[in-house]
């Protein structure tokens, strides 16, 4: 298509520029002669006037492409706005779903243990604080009782606290015996390594209340029945 | 990078909302001045330590740790340092039985909470997922 007419002094360059109509006035009226004058060039200009028509009307009717839209406005911001918008929802979504998670974790886990289970700790030997811890226990172990809710109570003493167990040295041996017999599911225990480390003379007289079990360590005690899940308090 | 940087933000945001107050749970059973005092400086700290809206701190008097609010009327050291807290969001308990006779002129920013049983009342926060701290 490239070459030129040999024939006449004519290119096929301009002999395209005549089929497109961009050439000038005079160049067209010389080419018109020329092409009253040779039947085979009129017929070649005929031929590329058809093999451009034919063209043009092929990418007239180009079909639809089959590439998603996302692809094709590559430039639209919208769909990008759509996945931040559904992102940040999901994660608002989220975090609120986890935090009524945990905030009704707690109230699961009471809902499917009745019983609650309490370890109250005495460290020391101070009688007004030890009377007003085993009141206060009292009451507590009261309300449970009207309300006819299950509780588990142990009272464990170490260090100074093992003097109100101590049968020489509480005030409250009554008091305890007492809320022994009333409440089945309290017991009080009494720490033998701080038993072993106290200096008792050969003359001196060591025992614990009846109600008292000896048990081995009381720190080990306390830090078992919180890993069980019972609740803390210190008397 | 828009999503990206949505994403971080969506996160960021959700973790914000799942971080839960911290609940502290403070029980001062004692009247020991220096007990009380130790519990003063160790709830400021605690303040200081953390942003006040992330905390929801309660203290329950027991026994004589009653003295601490008893005695903000005559100690006004005691009486500011208490009402500073009081205002950065500590929420006062204390047995009703036990209570102060005339606290109607103590001078607390916000009045204590009454509860009928100590013990009951530590379990049940200690169940809600307060941690508990004594001094």
């Amino acid at each position: 298509m490239n070459r030129a007419n040999t024939n006449h002094s004519i290119s096929e360059e301009l002999l395209n520029s005549f089929i497109d109509g961009q050439i000038t006035n005079e160049e067209r009226q010389e080419i018109l002669q020329l092409l009253e004058q040779d039947k085979q060039l009129a017929a070649h200009v005929c031929e590329l006037q058809r093999i451009k028509q034919r063209v043009k009307l092929a990418y007239d009717q180009v079909p639809p492409s089959r590439l998603p839209d996302t692809v094709i406005r590559k430039s639209s911001a919208l769909p990008r706005i759509a996945a931040a918008i559904t992102i940040f929802c999901m994660g608002i979504l989220l975090g609120v779903a986890g935090f009524k998670q945990q905030a009704t974790s707690s109230e699961q886990l009471a809902a499917t243990d009745s019983m609650t289970r309490v370890l109250v700790h005495l460290t020391s030997s101070d009688s007004e604080s030890g009377l007003n811890t085993l009141t206060n226990l009292e009451q507590m172990l009261l309300e449970y009782r009207s309300k006819g809710q299950n509780v588990r109570v142990e009272v464990v003493a170490n260090g100074h606290g093992i003097d109100l167990l101590r049968k020489e040295t509480t005030p409250f041996a009554g008091l305890i015996a007492r809320l022994a017999a009333d409440y089945k599911n309290l017991s009080f225990a009494a720490c033998k390594n701080t038993i072993d480390q106290m200096q008792i003379t050969s003359d001196e007289q060591f025992d614990l209340i009846p109600e008292a079990k000896l048990i081995e360590s009381g720190i080990v005690e306390v830090i078992e029945r919180q890993k069980q899940g019972w609740t803390y308090i210190r008397g | 990078m828009v999503r990206w940087l949505t994403l971080c933000v969506s996160l960021l945001f959700a973790t914000q909302i799942q971080a839960a107050p911290d609940k502290i749970l403070y029980h001062l059973n004692s009247g020991r001045s220096d007990v009380q005092w130790k519990t003063i400086t160790n709830l400021e700290n605690l303040f200081l330590g953390s942003q006040h809206d992330a905390l929801d701190v309660k203290i329950i008097l027991q026994g004589y740790g009653i003295n601490l609010i008893n005695k903000v009327n005559e100690n006004r050291d005691l009486g500011i340092r208490l009402n500073e807290l009081i205002d950065l969001g500590l929420q006062i308990e204390v047995g009703r039985d036990n209570y102060y006779k005339n606290r109607h002129e103590l001078n607390l920013h916000h009045p204590p909470q009454l509860v009928s049983n100590i013990f009951s009342r530590i379990i049940e926060l200690q169940k809600q997922g307060y941690q508990y701290v004594t001094p």
